[in-house]
């Protein structure tokens, strides 16, 4: 059997996450174990911290390690059994967002149950999350002022207002999203990062609907996994440009060719993404397309890849 | 051949395993070849033995063949 590093003393939460993994699916633990161990320090490190987090949220049940790392099972399994489907199909389950909308984001048993928490161990568990979320912080929140004003798009799990709060000062921060249940997950998620100095609201609107431009100049614009969410991201894009000044640095993140229950718009290949960004007026400072399958390279056509790319306004 | 034969032998199959050594406590932690793929091919593979369908929420279950058995007993596949 594989069994975790050495440093249990040090990641008690991250060794207990992977405990009850090894019990529930142990598949997936020797995977996490397995993928990518030049990382693997550096992963528990940030599975500790998010794990404590976690904790934190659901303080009051006593068995919330098996259900966190319940979520997760069930997010890996969809991910592999759609994912199975979308290389024979060719195709992902939904087309629309109003069908991501109704069966996904306002709905109690995915995102208000098993989507977010498992999403959340993703951040350690899967490299490629790993990596994204390395060059997030090394390549974005590091060229931000002191005292930014950002955006997010797609607030998620709150894990990067989490960073952003922990590595700034007086924050000033806006968050759009269309599912209340990440709103509130984001809320609870990075409450313990807030503190006085800092403004942070959201918006309950769709990015591609009827959300309010934030008035104040933006330092940074957030989109973690949402161009694939939606059915025109070349316009988003756009209308994000007319946001921005020469100053403004934009993370984004999205996929290739890789399934989820609520991915809509696909990409074949990493070069799709460059073009669509740059004709819609930004000029990429630098990019990470990460295949998911090792032997995989970037210049493929229809493989699963996770892209993450740093722009700023052509 | 009786189901339980049935599974062990689609078990065999996919994971490249000989049946006479499978039962019902055979795991992910025994078969090595129980990976992402492999159990992917499982369900896919007792989906069309079986003529039946799993939802993620029963898959999150299947440790070992024994867990599997008894979600197919739950469809109603005869174990008898």
């Amino acid at each position: 059997m594989t069994s975790a590093p050495t440093g249990q003393h040090q990641t008690p939460v991250a060794h207990a996450i992977l405990t009850s993994l090894q019990q529930q699916m142990p598949f997936l633990h020797k995977a996490a174990l397995e993928s990518d161990p030049h990382s693997f320090d550096e992963r528990l490190a940030v599975l500790e911290t998010t794990g404590r987090r976690l904790q934190f949220i659901f303080d009051d049940d006593r068995l919330w390690i098996d259900g966190v790392v319940k979520s997760y099972i069930h997010l890996s399994i969809e991910f592999l059994r759609l994912q199975q489907q979308l290389e024979k199909t060719g195709r992902y389950l939904l087309s629309s967002e109003h069908e991501a909308a109704e069966q996904v984001y306002h709905n109690e048993d995915v995102f208000g149950a098993y989507y977010l928490p498992g999403l959340l161990l993703t951040e350690a568990l899967w490299p490629n999350h790993f990596k994204l979320n390395h060059a997030f912080k090394t390549a974005f929140l590091s060229q931000l002022p002191a005292s930014p004003s950002v955006l997010e798009v797609g607030v998620g799990t709150g894990y990067h207002l989490s960073q952003l709060l922990t590595t700034h000062e007086r924050v000033n921060y806006e968050g759009i999203d269309i599912s209340q249940f990440a709103i509130d997950f984001c809320k609870t998620f990075a409450a313990p990062d807030l503190d006085a100095r800092s403004s942070v609201d959201f918006q309950l609107a769709s990015i591609t609907g009827d959300y309010r431009p934030p008035a104040a100049k933006l330092d940074g614009i957030i989109m973690g996994e949402v161009l694939e969410h939606i059915e025109t991201p070349g316009q988003v894009l756009e209308d994000l440009r007319e946001l921005a000044d020469g100053q403004t640095k934009m993370f984004i993140t999205t996929v290739v060719f890789a399934a989820n229950i609520d991915h809509i718009f696909m990409f074949e290949k990493v070069n799709d993404i460059r073009k669509l960004v740059m004709a819609s007026g930004w000029r990429i400072e630098n990019d990470w397309p990460l295949p998911i399958y090792p032997t995989d390279t970037p210049d493929m056509v229809k493989r699963p890849m996770n892209y993450g790319a740093l722009l700023s306004k052509a | 051949m009786n189901n339980l034969e049935t599974l062990f032998e689609t078990v065999g199959e996919v994971f490249k395993v000989d049946p006479s050594t499978l039962d019902e406590s055979s795991s992910q932690d025994s078969i090595e070849r129980w990976d992402s793929f492999g159990m992917i091919n499982l369900i896919n593979e007792l989906e069309m033995v079986f003529e039946l369908n799993f939802n993620v929420l029963e898959i999150v279950e299947f440790r070992t063949i024994g867990i599997i058995k008894d979600a197919l007993k739950a469809k109603g596949v005869d174990f008898s």
